[in-house]
Order: C-alpha cells, then structure tokens, then sequence
C-alpha cells in the first residue's frame, strides 16, 4: 500500500518504521527543516519537507495515488486540515488521525471524512478507569 | 443578526465594532484575555475567553442559535476547521473565514466555505493604485478580479452609445447615473456631458477599459 504520513513527530517517525517493516510504500511529511535534517535514513520511507497542510505539498507527495493518508501532527487543527484535503481526492484514501487533545475528539468523526481516530489521552484514561474498577 | 467572531485581532476586533455599532448582537472568542483590550470600552458585546473551536466555548459564544460565524484568527488552519465547525455542527446560515493563503481560499471554497483571502485582495488593490490611480474603484469584488469603477462622461465620449464600451466578458457600463437618477443602460444609450458611469470590469482589463475611455 502507499501511505502518506503527515507529521514526522515520534508517532508519525513510529508510525513509518512499523509501516515500511510491513513491506508497506510510505512517504512522511515535515514542515520543520530541522526535524528532517535529523530524519533518519529508513528503506521504504521517503521524507518530504513542507507543510502538510498546503494543498499543493500534499499533491507533490503523492497524494492523489495514496491508499491512506495519516494526520500524525502535534495539531488537532493540522489533523483536521488534513483530512478535509485528502477526503477532496477523487481517489478516495483512507482517511486515518490522531487526537491530541481530547476536547476536539467531537470533530474527528465519519462526516468530517475521517475513517478511524484516535486519542492517546483518552485510551489511557480508559485503561487507568478500567483497571480501578476491577480493585 | 446574531454574529459570533473567532479571533480578536485587528480584524476580528474591528469587524465586531463595526456590527455591533450597527445594533447586530455579537460575541467574540480568543484565547488571550488581552486581545479584548482592542474592541475598546464602548463595544457592547459578548467577550467569551477560549479556544475556538472548543464546543463548549461555541456554544457559550451562542453558536447554536447564531445567523453568521466568521473566523478571523492569525491560523489559516484554525480558521478552516473553526468555520467548518460552525457549518456542520451547528448549520450556521452565513459562515466566512479569512485564509491568507490564495491557493488554500480556493480549496476550501469547494468545501462550501466562503473564504476571503486579504493576501490576493491587497496586493491587486495596490497593484490597482500604483497603475491605475487615474480610475477610482468602487466595490472590489472576489478577491478583486472584478472592479466596480466610477468614470464621468467626458467630451470625447459625449455622443457614443455606452454599449461601445463593452468587451464581451470583460468590460460592462452597468449603470448610469444622469442628474442624480441612475438607471441600467440599454443597447444604443446615449451617453451625455456629465453621466457618471459605473463599469464592471476584470481586474485584467482595466489597461483595456484605460484606452477606450482615453484616459
């Protein structure tokens, strides 16, 4: 499959070793210079320096022949933007994000073109509650 | 109207002062208290400390019942997401957002949202008064690719039907104003001394409009 990252954070840099381990196509986005300078060499993973969120970047990177585009930003409001461009293809990727900050969990929803999302935050305050209610 | 403001810049300020003078009920978001100082002690409206796009912020703001949102902060992306939000979460009738970036305004105008890009306005505006100075625009429209410009009948024009001014696609006379009533032209108007013309023209032709008027 071809994936596109946008974020190479730690969870997005996670993200593109696990995926090209799977023998998967990715390719990872960065708007900061410095964090792709230090980007370490992966085989499989191709990084790409500008913001992800600009419309021409994306089609650059190879958006439009993705099967799967990530928002793996530090930005809720970069996530979003992310979707909304990518659910713009007519190729129609699978649209994939994660949730900094719990209180914008109400916006990453089907309608909003996002096939699955995830808040870190609040798998671990699921897990904490869980395991107190079984002491 | 009801009008709730995301961003107390100088714009999203000034903007709130302007509605809120003309009796409109306003609420204004932003995340710095200090930004309030800006709308002034004589601004009547609501000032709702918060992050944007936050529901229940929106919905202190009175998002739910609101007949216009406009997003106006210095982020592009937050003011994309918070106008989004304002449409689909809660139908807001009128939603505008300012996105500086040209490319990205025509984007997100596909997502139903009307966008204004002050970047692409400002530049053809003062493009328009460094080579243009000698017509006076009256309504840029868009994002300027269309002027509303104002030009007085001359001596040289006196006699010619307005219609001859017009390119097709490109320039129109739309109306014209004689002893203080103004009226739409029709084929074969006779314009006179002292009509005052107000053209449609494309940002594009105004070198064009320039030589047919002889100015």
């Amino acid at each position: 499959m071809n994936i596109l990252i946008v974020g190479a954070g730690k969870l997005g840099t996670h993200l593109a070793k696990d995926m090209s381990d799977r023998g998967h196509k990715v390719k990872i986005i960065e708007k900061n210079e410095e964090v792709c300078n230090k980007f370490e060499k992966m085989s499989n993973v191709e990084i790409i320096c500008g913001d992800g969120c600009d419309p021409l970047v994306l089609e650059s990177a190879g958006i439009k022949i993705a099967d799967v585009v990530a928002g793996a930003t530090g930005d809720d409001e970069d996530n979003l933007v992310v979707a909304q461009l990518a659910k713009l293809q007519t190729n129609k990727p699978r649209v994939v994000a994660i949730i900094n900050h719990p209180r914008n969990e109400w916006l990453f929803k089907k309608s909003w073109g996002i096939d699955a999302a995830e808040s870190p935050t609040s798998i671990i305050s699921k897990l904490i509650e869980e395991d107190i209610d079984k002491k | 109207m009801e009008v709730v403001i995301m961003g107390c810049g100088r714009v999203g300020a000034q903007l709130a002062n302007l509605l809120s003078m003309d009796g409109h009920k306003v609420s204004i978001i932003d995340m710095d208290t200090k930004s309030f100082n800006r709308l002034g002690k004589s601004f009547k409206g609501e000032k709702i400390l918060g992050f944007g796009f936050d529901r229940e912020v929106l919905e202190k703001a009175g998002i739910e019942h609101a007949d216009a949102f406009a997003s106006v902060t210095q982020g592009d992306n937050r003011n994309i997401i918070g106008a989004l939000a304002a449409k689909r979460e809660y139908n807001v009738p009128i939603v505008v957002a300012r996105i500086y970036d040209p490319i990205r305004a025509l984007v997100y105008n596909k997502l139903g949202i009307t966008t204004i890009s002050p970047t692409s306005w400002g530049a053809n505006k003062i493009k328009e008064l460094i080579c243009h100075s000698d017509v006076s625009s009256q309504l840029s429209l868009g994002n300027g690719e269309v002027e509303i410009i104002e030009v007085e009948v001359k001596s040289n024009l006196v006699g010619y039907a307005s219609d001859k001014i017009n390119v097709p696609g490109e320039i129109m006379v739309a109306s014209i104003t004689r002893l203080g009533r103004a009226f739409v032209p029709v084929v074969g108007t006779i314009m006179n001394e002292g009509d005052l013309l107000h053209i449609a023209v494309a940002s594009t032709a105004i070198p064009q409009l320039k030589r047919i008027l002889g100015v």
